[in-house]
């Protein structure tokens, strides 16, 4: 827990860094100081209790998503076609898709993936269910195969 | 090329500002809100570019962040406000987290 | 980029940029349209989908070509993440709680689990 408190550290002061692009000696101090601060109240928040290694998503998170981009651009146009289309050719419908991530991230990537894909979108989700409200049958169909499920590199 | 970038963000602000006036439900105006704030981000973006001042970009960032706060506390708000008014006027206890 | 003119890869370069804003900026204002045509709340939620994630994501990286390697791209970069991050939140809780009010889908799904959740 202590590396991943200095590993947090770390990274926000380097996102201080590359915000600010300064190097004076009081805006280095402030970044320091915001940095710790900002770990202090996420600590506070019991923020530090996860089990995931995120050391081991550096490559295939990026690689997930590269994936889910193409996977967006494609129902992105479909409903883009069918907004312009005159006669609006949508069939909303609500469906229930199984879920099997045992860590909550894993279920808010998937959710937040569901979501980011123009076409579904994720309402509420529980321990085995998420619901998806679908805009046509060929989205809700796709989800129910279970590709994207098995795409998402954590557990 | 940023102007006519521009131009679009505008006119699709004025067709969600629409749907902001029109809506039926309170949950299409916040739907609106939100989606004029992104559009909003996307413009400061452009027109930090348009007018060759990179400070713009900082501003949102910035914005984008507040949208989402904005988003979350007004259906927040609609969340507590029907709770406390089931209640019987009777404050509820606030959440834990 | 070794044997080609700078400035025929310059060109290039504004030929992308020209590209992905100009596609951005029709999918930003497909989204509107679709946010005023989409019957119900959920729908149009999908319409605003477009274009949170692909008018937003090609008008950024359109931006992006331009500004070449420095403080700009990590800040629209980091733009993109927040906007891909924080949007689909907004999402689901916008339509979880409009579930939750009992505002009905408009044109009546056919799987009855659009009871109350």
């Amino acid at each position: 827990m202590l590396l991943r408190i200095c590993s947090v550290i770390l990274i926000l002061f380097a996102f201080w860094l590359m915000l600010s692009g300064q190097f004076s000696i009081l805006l280095l101090t402030l970044g320091g100081f915001s940095a710790l601060l900002s770990v202090a109240i996420s600590a506070q928040m019991r923020l530090f209790h996860g089990k995931t290694q995120l050391a081991k998503l550096v490559w295939s998170l990026p690689k997930y998503w590269l994936w889910l981009s193409v996977q967006i651009a494609k129902c992105g146009l479909d409903v883009a076609l069918r907004i312009v289309h005159p006669k609006l050719p949508i069939e909303p419908s609500f469906i229930k898709i199984p879920v099997s991530k045992s860590s909550g991230l894993g279920r808010t990537t998937y959710a937040n993936s569901i979501t980011l894909t123009p076409g579904t979108l994720a309402i509420k989700i529980d321990e085995e269910n998420i619901l998806v409200h679908t805009l046509t049958k060929a989205a809700g169909t796709d989800l129910m195969s279970g590709e994207m499920h098995r795409k998402i590199p954590l557990e | 090329m940023y102007t006519l970038t521009a131009a679009a963000l505008l006119v699709t602000m004025g067709l969600v500002l629409a749907r902001a006036i029109l809506g039926p439900t309170l949950f299409d105006r916040i739907l609106a809100t939100n989606a004029i704030a992104t559009k909003m981000t996307l413009l400061i973006a452009v027109i930090g570019f348009l007018t060759d001042r990179p400070d713009f970009l900082d501003i949102a960032l910035l914005y984008a962040l507040i949208n989402y706060i904005a988003t979350l506390a007004a259906l927040r708000y609609v969340r507590a406000g029907q709770s406390v008014a089931s209640n019987n006027g009777e404050p509820r206890t606030p959440p834990s987290c | 980029m070794g044997n080609r003119a700078p400035h025929q890869v310059a060109k290039m370069v504004d030929v992308i940029t020209w590209v992905m804003l100009v596609l951005g900026s029709g999918l930003v204002l497909v989204g509107g349209i679709g946010i005023l045509r989409m019957p119900d709340v959920y729908t149009r939620l999908h319409a605003g989908g477009i274009t949170d994630t692909l008018g937003a994501g090609l008008i950024l990286v359109g931006l992006m070509t331009q500004s070449g390697w420095g403080g700009a791209t990590i800040k629209l970069c980091l733009i993109l993440a927040f906007l891909f991050f924080t949007n689909p939140t907004a999402s689901h809780l916008l339509a979880r709680t409009a579930l939750k009010f009992g505002v009905k889908p408009q044109p009546e799904s056919k799987k009855g689990s659009s009871s109350k959740v």
